[in-house]
């Protein structure tokens, strides 16, 4: 790392351009300003260590730390698995109303054949029941596509919630310390000691039992949405506060202080860029752990509920007794579609991990 | 050493009574009577004078300040409460329930702990092997099964699809394993009750083989996604030890392959692991939530989903921070015993 070339900042452009080339795993391209510095990062030999272009002509290639990031990112073959699976099923639940002709809580009574009692897969009226149908004739296809779309709407907002929040405040307590960082530390530590499935089942228990509320499909996505952001991103303060805690003490904050600029700038667009991996690595982990804790609060019978709204938690929640005569479809697969999002995310988790150079704190 | 831990003790101190304040005010935050509207069940309105007579009886009239330094004053003299479904002292209900769980618990830690140290410490072993890159992709399988489907899926699997004959019904079949509670009910009295110690002892070996098949299906569930987990971290643990300086002087020395390994960098490799349990001890109190609801395990955790759908907060708040109590508790103890077993840590 050209270290020593940093000893004359003159622009601030250059001082983002070096932290971001920090070794610590930034993906530079900060804030989107168009300075040509930062852009044209030189790296002459890939820390990954991809021998792709050792055979090009030209000995030292031009790269930003994005380009950087996206070819180790490419060459991670399971991460490129998971992020096809997860490409797929984004797809899936974003196009359900073209990939299927029924509403997810329209039951088809036709559908069931009641000489044998079957409701099991068939290729009939293709594709809604080739996933079979439940014991009114809801098409499990129809509610496995319209069920991801819950799934991925409460993974990804409360995982940005929980970021943003936890970010912010992060950033602030381990740049200014003191005593701001003295009580995010000591609510961190709370929150931290508060066991999180136990206390979601407490307060989602209150809000399913209100008798107008419980079936208010759009509410609930909401209220999940924000508990579990507003009760997550401790977590995510302590870890960017580290961050934090190691870049304020670096050359190039001290230089980019000596120069005058002010603190919230340095705060966002000289270190954040530095601490971008880990914070998208966390992004999403949490995303996974968030889709998993909402289906199992909706099988648990205490988050959405079906009808109206069928998502991949409450699906298994109503198969579960029909399990025990045989009727194995009906679980298998919301669970298997749900089972398929979280590998994938984790996946791609890892492959960002290692793109992003991102060092395991274990 | 002891001015830390007495350090420590003090700040907890606060730190539980943060805690205590956040979840009774969360618990408290609820439309209209709050956990009542739980208590009498969905869809069912009650008249203002029920509603009142109710309040009144819960001593949810006051308001949630004066009602938390109540439970509070009440805690400090080890009085819990009642619950409100059963009227029973919430601290009786637990010790009643304690026991299903901590064998629960308890056996799926030892079979997780089995398996996961040997898969990991070979998987470090033979870094980058066939076995090594199937291993790790297994494991992100394994750690991303989500426990509820997974449970339906082995009750699916070996309690309906696979059948033997039953003996107790000649003539007809029976799931390979039961996946429902602790014994069969239809031979032996309920786990925990006072008949079952007296027919504990007049069948020791039945009763004993009846409780095992029981385990089967929820520790494999519960100690699974820990192998997943706890195998990576006793691999990268090892990866680490394997590449220092004083296993390189044990090989210089030319001591056998075996003896490097085993005595020196398991050894080692083997410590975070065991402050990584350290911190999962709180589970032994806790339960497993999902699990002992999916097998109608009699534990903590069962016993807590049931309580948190009726709105009985006395066993939500108590539930709650007993759990938090033992976290602070667990990682405390974590952080001397890393004082302890390495010498180079001092706190001061």
């Amino acid at each position: 790392m050209p270290d020593n070339q940093r000893t004359a900042p003159e622009a601030e452009e250059y001082l983002v351009a070096g932290s971001s080339s920090g070794g610590a795993g930034g993906v530079g391209n900060p804030v989107g300003e168009s300075g040509t510095e930062y852009a044209l990062q030189t790296q002459a030999v890939e820390p990954g260590g991809a021998a792709d272009y050792a055979d090009s002509d030209v000995a030292v290639q031009q790269l930003t730390q994005l380009e950087l990031a996206w070819r180790r990112f490419r060459h991670h073959r399971i991460a490129l698995v998971g992020a096809t699976m997860l490409g797929i099923i984004i797809l899936m639940a974003i196009f359900a109303p073209f990939l299927t002709r029924v509403a997810p809580d329209a039951p088809h009574l036709d559908w069931i054949d009641f000489q044998t009692g079957s409701t099991g897969p068939s290729l009939s009226n293709f594709p809604d029941r080739i996933m079979g149908v439940d014991t009114i004739g809801h098409s499990i296809w129809a509610d496995v596509l319209y069920g991801g779309r819950i799934s991925l709407m409460i993974g990804l907002g409360a995982s940005l919630l929980a970021m943003t929040i936890g970010t912010s405040l992060g950033a602030i307590s381990g740049y200014f310390g003191g005593w701001v960082d003295m009580l995010l530390q000591r609510f961190t530590d709370i929150m931290l000691s508060i066991p999180f499935l136990p206390l979601m089942i407490a307060i989602s228990a209150i809000i399913i039992h209100d008798p107008v509320l419980h079936q208010n499909s759009g509410f609930i996505v909401t209220f999940i949405i924000l508990a579990f952001g507003l009760l997550t991103w401790p977590g995510v303060a302590r870890i960017v506060r580290s961050y934090y805690l190691t870049f304020r003490e670096q050359e190039f904050t001290e230089a980019a202080k000596a120069v005058g600029v002010n603190d919230f700038r340095i705060i966002f667009r000289h270190i954040l860029p530095n601490a971008v991996g880990p914070i998208i690595v966390l992004f999403t982990l949490n995303v996974a752990s968030f889709i998993v804790l909402e289906a199992t609060l909706d099988f648990l019978g205490l988050g959405i509920e079906f009808p109206p709204t069928p998502t991949w938690g409450n699906i298994l929640t109503n198969a579960q007794d029909e399990l025990l005569i045989g009727h194995w479809w009906w679980a298998t697969f919301p669970g298997l579609m749900l089972l398929m999002t979280v590998l994938a995310i984790n996946f791609m988790g890892d492959g960002l991990r290692d793109a992003l150079d991102v060092r395991s704190k274990e | 050493m002891l001015t830390y831990t007495i350090r420590r003790l003090l700040i907890a101190i606060p730190i539980f009574l943060g805690i205590t304040i956040l979840l009774y005010f969360l618990v408290s935050i609820t439309p209209d009577g709050g956990p009542l509207a739980a208590y009498v069940g969905p869809g069912k309105h009650l008249s203002p004078q029920q509603l009142g007579a109710l309040k009144d009886k819960f001593g949810l009239d006051q308001p949630v300040p004066v009602r938390y330094f109540k439970w509070l004053s009440a805690l400090v003299r080890g009085d819990l409460g009642n619950s409100t479904q059963s009227g029973i002292p919430v601290i009786q209900e637990m010790k009643d329930r304690l026991p299903a769980t901590i064998l629960l618990i308890g056996f799926s830690f030892i079979f997780q702990e089995l398996m996961a140290i040997p898969l990991g410490i070979f998987s470090a072993l033979r870094r980058y092997s066939l076995f090594d890159q199937v291993f790790t992709v297994i494991n992100y399988v394994l750690y991303s099964l989500p426990t509820f489907w997974y449970g339906l899926m082995l009750i699916i699997l070996f309690g309906v699809v696979i059948k033997v004959p039953d003996p107790a019904n000649p003539g007809f079949t029976k799931g390979l394993l039961p996946f429902s509670g602790m014994v069969n009910l239809r031979v032996s009295p309920p786990f925990g009750s006072p008949d079952y110690s007296s027919y504990f002892a007049a069948h020791p070996f039945t009763a004993l083989g009846d409780l095992a098949a029981h385990l089967v299906l929820p520790v494999v569930v519960l100690a699974t996604v820990g192998v997943a987990a706890d195998s990576r971290f006793m691999r990268a643990s090892m990866l680490d030890v394997i590449n220092m300086d004083y296993i390189r002087t044990a090989r210089a020395k030319g001591l056998p392959q075996r003896i490097v390994i085993w005595k020196h960098a398991v050894r080692n490799a083997i410590l975070p692991i065991v402050t990584n349990i350290g911190l999962q001890l709180p589970v032994l109190l806790g339960g497993a939530i999902v699990t002992e609801q999916i097998f109608s395990w009699p534990g903590m955790g069962s016993f807590y989903v049931r309580a948190a759908g009726t709105g009985d907060y006395p066993v939500v708040m108590a539930y709650t921070s007993l759990l938090a109590a033992a976290t602070i508790i667990a990682n405390l103890l974590t952080d001397l015993s890393y004082a302890f077993v390495d010498p180079r840590i001092r706190y001061s």
